[in-house]
């Protein structure tokens, strides 16, 4: 590419990322202001205008302690109920996922096919069609009000994932097992000290995706989990958001701040993984 | 792929997993836990049967809540009530009295007895009444009329309101309108209204007189000041698109036509909701006029302390007669929804917050009047509300519209306040009530119908 | 043994081992009593339920076709299924085709390309209750960042507007129209209110840029290679290497969308609940109301079951015509 190419790629690309990054930015600026100073923006346009506009005055660091300390978000017990969900789902789903997959693949028996089919299926499943009869049984079993609903289900295997690691498995030649097989390795012996070694950049894959879908998760958390102290981020950051009274806008940013950091710092640690991990496990079906 | 993975993923691996299990230590080991229950005085609560109690207010009206609670556990040695906040409590009360998991007490909405009744899922109050604790005789009659909508007694009263005008008198003087006069016709305040709308130098509104939409919560009721009775206790059904609906929206959306709805939004820009906070139309003295309940004068005196002397309140007029001719009253509830595990207990606690000293507390706490028939002279000697005497005034009248104890309220509700959000947006105003009819008479029959073919069938559980 | 894994499935009866068939069955087991427990018997219980008036507080009551005879005539349900076709139809192509775009300029070997991606990936990090309260807030109409930069880009179109329609000899109301030209109210105004919230499912595209960029490292450089030989420019190359190399990514993430989209629920939930008026009241949401506000669980089974079919229809429809264009190499 040339130079006069590349530098028009730049100024695109930092075009495009303003449009993704300024509402971070702009999040962030807020919940450094005062309520009054969030609200007055200046009515026209104009670059003397900008410094007031974008500058705190003053900077309003107390809406993070304020946040913190207030008796109805209670951050940190939040982030804990969150924290246990998300690392039980990501477990959950990357070890009943890979051992599904692994059957799916790897071990020849009668219906793998009709499961496989099954879960073609279910992929396309929306969630609403099971939503009320869902309700129901976990009502039955006395789940409704805990976070039982929101991370069991994980443990049985979540269809997308078990496709993803079933198509990665498919890549990775017989010859391998069929020499563990003969040395007189059990399937689950080969799964366990072989496969999950192997796929591991897909299982990191399964782990972050399935993680934050259970960190973001909304739906969920909104109908089963009934107590207040059994809340997720999510779910209390709306609650914070609806509560009578109006929540201002200035102390709803911080809160959205402190919900948002974690995640974006995780993301940072695992950028390449989340791309080649993706890249290696063939989703293009 | 250009490179294998490993390396990478190995460093990331590792670092994930260090991240989770450092963060996931440090939260399980700081992170706050939910806390042991104990007494206002710092004892632990020993063998005491914990009773939950579901609660939708925060900040000070919270705060008298839970000194009642204090003051409940205190009182005697069995019972632990725990008390919870909990926002947009109708619906999430709902959803845990169908998922079985329901609170052992909870703050009821009156817009939501109706369905809550029919759907069986209250406990009925019977042994309150019957031990002459709570009567007919114990609460105003449109108070009655919210706890036992169809004779029996399935919630007792918290806190009540009934809404009333509120008018700034400075932007009345401003206006040259005489600041202790209120409108007392409709066309009185249509005119101060106009005279009180001002526009800046560049044509955008500036101050508005009355809006219709601020606070934005009775945009189903505006019938009521018009002699609608919006619905039919006899039959079920509901009165949408009579005469006096439609004189009532056909005014409700004239505000609209006259100042135009984007003008009308870009002026609030979202802060008619803001109704506890500084940025209030009202305290901000964007808007003269404002039609609302006694708590209003608790917000005005935190929010926008100047204003407090400088305010008025008066009923609201009505189209066929004087101001007060009707009032729109309403009350949070107390109820025991079906399937609380601690019945006794929590009949016991509904006793004890509805002795009269704890109501006062309370509504006094709240800025509002007693929902009580007796009240005590020192409640009103003391209460912060300025106009206490004609708030209770307004309590003792017969003729106080209540949100119709309907089993398809919530559903009317929603529909009838989004009709009229359309009819703000320009909406026929004859036609689209019209419609509404026809849809809800349809909700309304298939309501009775299958009411009666689950009575034939014995099905209610 | 190996003889049996040789052979590949589907020729004719193959050998299997008892123990092979108990072992994938033993593998397979937590996912066989999953689907059983969270799947088959949901779904069959919705079904039944959807003939049924049903509050979950009482037993169902069996009621015939009423509840999709009722879905016929109720006009707020009509308005939900348009709003989200609209939505669907508007939305799946054109983030479909951002993400490629997207994708097309964070594949080419620049600098820091690592900075861009992760900053286009960030957004769908957020809880999607978050990119609501964002995006409401840079929407509000007076407050907001959105209209205090349109507010001087409209000033100046319409004054040039103004100025062209002057010229043309336009009447005074016209010229005055063009001078007032001002920001919409955007979540405040029934007209807006889609559009913006459409807008906002343009943030969200990482996870599919993601997987159009790992598509397009799998395209091999031959190709492109031979393309230029054959005198093919840039748009040739797009033509008729990158788009149908592409194909089968395109697909998966058009049934992706398609599935997404009619299940959309947080965002409008967060930012309007649905209104001004019903302007934003998508199905999903639509049928949450009617299920967890109003208990009409028997309804919302109906309008569930609607929901599938549709679903399954649009993809049936999709891998249909992906027969004319998905390339599998």
């Amino acid at each position: 590419m040339n130079t006069k190419n590349r530098l028009f790629t730049h100024a695109l690309l930092v075009i495009i990322a303003l449009f993704y990054l300024g509402p971070f930015l702009w999040m962030l600026d807020t919940s450094l202001k005062t309520d009054p100073q969030a609200i007055q923006m200046p009515k026209e346009f104009s670059i003397h205008d900008f410094k007031a506009l974008v500058v705190p005055t003053p900077w309003q660091w107390q809406n993070y302690p304020q946040v913190i300390h207030d008796p109805h978000f209670d951050f940190s017990l939040y982030a804990r109920n969150t924290l246990i969900i998300a690392v039980l789902v990501a477990l959950g789903a990357m070890l009943s996922s890979s051992l599904v997959a692994y059957s799916l693949a790897k071990v020849k028996w009668r219906g793998r096919n009709i499961v496989f089919v099954i879960v073609l299926a279910s992929m396309m499943l929306p969630f609403p069609v099971v939503m009320v009869p869902l309700y129901r049984i976990f009502r039955e079993f006395g789940w409704i009000g805990t976070n039982l609903p929101l991370w069991v289900p994980a443990f049985t295997g979540i269809p997308f994932y078990i496709f993803l690691l079933r198509q990665f498995y498919l890549t990775i030649p017989t010859e391998l097992s069929e020499a563990a097989l003969i040395d007189g390795c059990s399937h689950f012996g080969i799964w366990w000290r072989i496969m999950l070694p192997l796929t591991r950049p897909a299982l990191a894959v399964v782990g972050l995706f399935s993680f934050m879908a259970a960190w973001n998760n909304f739906l969920g958390p909104l109908v089963y989990l009934t107590h207040q102290n059994t809340f997720t981020l999510a779910l209390a950051l709306q609650n914070y958001q609806s509560r009578s009274g109006g929540t201002s806008y200035t102390l709803l940013m911080a809160a959205s701040v402190l919900i948002i950091a974690p995640i974006i710092v995780l993301f940072f640690l695992a950028q390449k993984t989340f791309v080649r991990g993706i890249a290696t496990t063939g989703i293009k079906g | 792929m250009d490179k294998p993975l490993p390396q990478i993923s190995r460093l990331f691996t590792w670092l994930f997993s260090a991240m989770l299990v450092l963060g996931g230590a440090a939260l399980l080991v700081f992170g706050d836990k939910p806390k042991a229950y104990e007494l206002p005085n710092g004892q632990p609560i020993g063998q005491r049967t914990v009773i939950s109690f579901w609660e939708n207010w925060t900040g000070v009206e919270g705060q008298a809540m839970r000194d009642v609670v204090d003051k409940f556990n205190m009182s005697q040695n069995r019972i632990y009530v725990n008390t919870v906040e909990v926002s947009t409590i109708d619906i999430k009360t709902l959803i845990a009295v169908a998922g079985g998991d329901p609170p052992d007490i909870v703050t009821l909405w009156s817009g939501d007895m109706g369905q809550f009744i029919a759907y069986n899922a209250l406990t009925p109050l019977d042994s309150l009444e019957d031990h002459g604790i709570v009567t007919s005789h114990t609460y105003v009659p449109y108070i009655w009329r919210l706890c036992a909508p169809y004779g029996r007694l399935y919630a007792v009263a918290a806190t009540p309101e009934i809404n009333m005008l509120y008018w700034n008198k400075l932007l009345f003087a401003a206006a040259g309108l005489d600041p202790d006069k209120p409108p007392r016709t409709f066309d009185e305040l249509n005119e101060m209204s106009h005279r009180l709308t001002l526009y800046d130098s560049s044509g955008h509104l500036k101050q508005i007189g009355f809006l219709p939409i601020v606070p934005g919560w009775w945009n189903s009721m505006w019938g009521v000041y018009f002699g609608n009775h919006l619905y039919n206790y006899q039959t079920g059904y509901f009165n949408v698109d009579t005469p006096e609906q439609i004189a009532a929206y056909s005014w409700f959306a004239s505000f609209s036509k006259q100042l135009g709805f984007t003008a009308v939004d870009s002026f609030l820009s979202g802060s008619e909701q803001q109704f506890d906070s500084p940025l209030n139309p009202f305290m901000s003295g964007k808007v003269a006029m404002e039609l609302i309940g006694p708590y209003f004068s608790n917000f005005i005196k935190r929010n926008n302390p100047g204003l407090a002397g400088h305010y008025g309140i008066a009923p609201f007029p009505t189209s066929f007669g004087k101001p007060g001719d009707v009032y729109h009253g309403d009350c949070d509830l107390w109820g025991i929804p079906r399937g609380a595990k601690h019945v006794p207990e929590a009949m016991e606690a509904l006793q004890f917050f509805s002795e009269q000293d704890n109501i006062e507390y309370l509504c006094d706490k709240h800025c509002k009047p007693s929902p009580l028939m007796v009240v005590s002279r020192s409640f009103i000697a003391n209460n912060p509300n300025p106009y206490i005497e004609e708030f209770e005034q307004a309590m003792h009248s017969q003729n106080v519209e209540v949100l119709p104890p309907s089993p398809i309220w919530a559903r009317v509700n929603d529909e009838l306040a989004n009709a009229a959000q359309r009819i703000w947006y320009g909406a026929p105003v004859e036609e689209t009530l019209q419609q509404e009819q026809v849809l809800i008479n349809q909700w309304t029959s298939d309501a009775l119908r299958l009411q009666k073919l689950r009575a034939r069938q014995g099905t209610n559980e | 043994m190996s003889k049996a894994v040789n052979i590949a499935d589907g020729q004719g009866r193959l050998y299997i081992s008892w123990k092979d068939q108990l072992t994938g069955m033993a593998f397979a087991a937590p996912y066989l009593v999953g689907i059983c427990i969270f799947l088959l018997f949901p779904l069959a219980m919705s079904l039944y339920y959807s003939f049924c008036d049903y509050s979950m507080l009482q037993p169902p009551l069996w009621i015939g076709l009423d509840n999709y005879r009722h879905l016929l005539t109720d006009d707020t349900f009509h308005i939900a299924l348009i709003n989200t076709l609209i939505y669907a139809a508007i939305s799946v192509p054109c983030t479909l085709a951002w993400s490629i775009f997207l994708a097309i300029l964070l594949n080419r070997q620049i600098r820091s390309q690592g900075i861009y991606r992760t900053i286009i990936f960030l957004p769908t990090l957020v809880p999607l209750v978050a990119t609501g309260i964002i995006w409401n807030w840079l929407f509000n109409s007076d407050s907001g960042l959105i209209n205090y930069f349109l507010r001087p880009v409209l000033g100046l179109v319409g004054g040039i507007a103004a100025h062209v329609a002057a010229w043309l000899g336009a009447g005074p109301a016209t010229l005055q129209a063009l001078h007032d030209i001002s920001p919409p109210a955007w979540l405040g105004d029934p007209n807006w209110a889609m559009t913006a919230i459409i807008f906002v499912s343009f943030w969200g595209v990482g996870q599919t840029v993601v997987i159009f960029l790992a598509g397009l490292q799998d395209i091999p450089a031959e190709l492109y290679e031979a393309a230029q030989i054959d005198g093919a420019g840039s748009w040739g190359r797009l033509r008729h290497v990158t788009l149908p190399m592409l194909s089968p990514v395109i697909f998966f993430n058009l049934i992706m969308g398609i599935i997404g989209s009619w299940q959309f629920f947080d965002i409008p939930y967060v930012m309007t609940a649905g209104g001004p008026g019903r302007a934003t009241l998508v199905y999903s949401l639509y049928l949450f109301n009617a299920a967890f506000n109003e208990l009409r669980m028997g309804a919302a089974s109906a309008m569930a079951w609607i929901l599938f079919l549709i679903i399954l229809a649009l993809t049936a429809l999709a891998f249909w015509s992906a027969k004319k264009w998905v390339h599998y190499s």
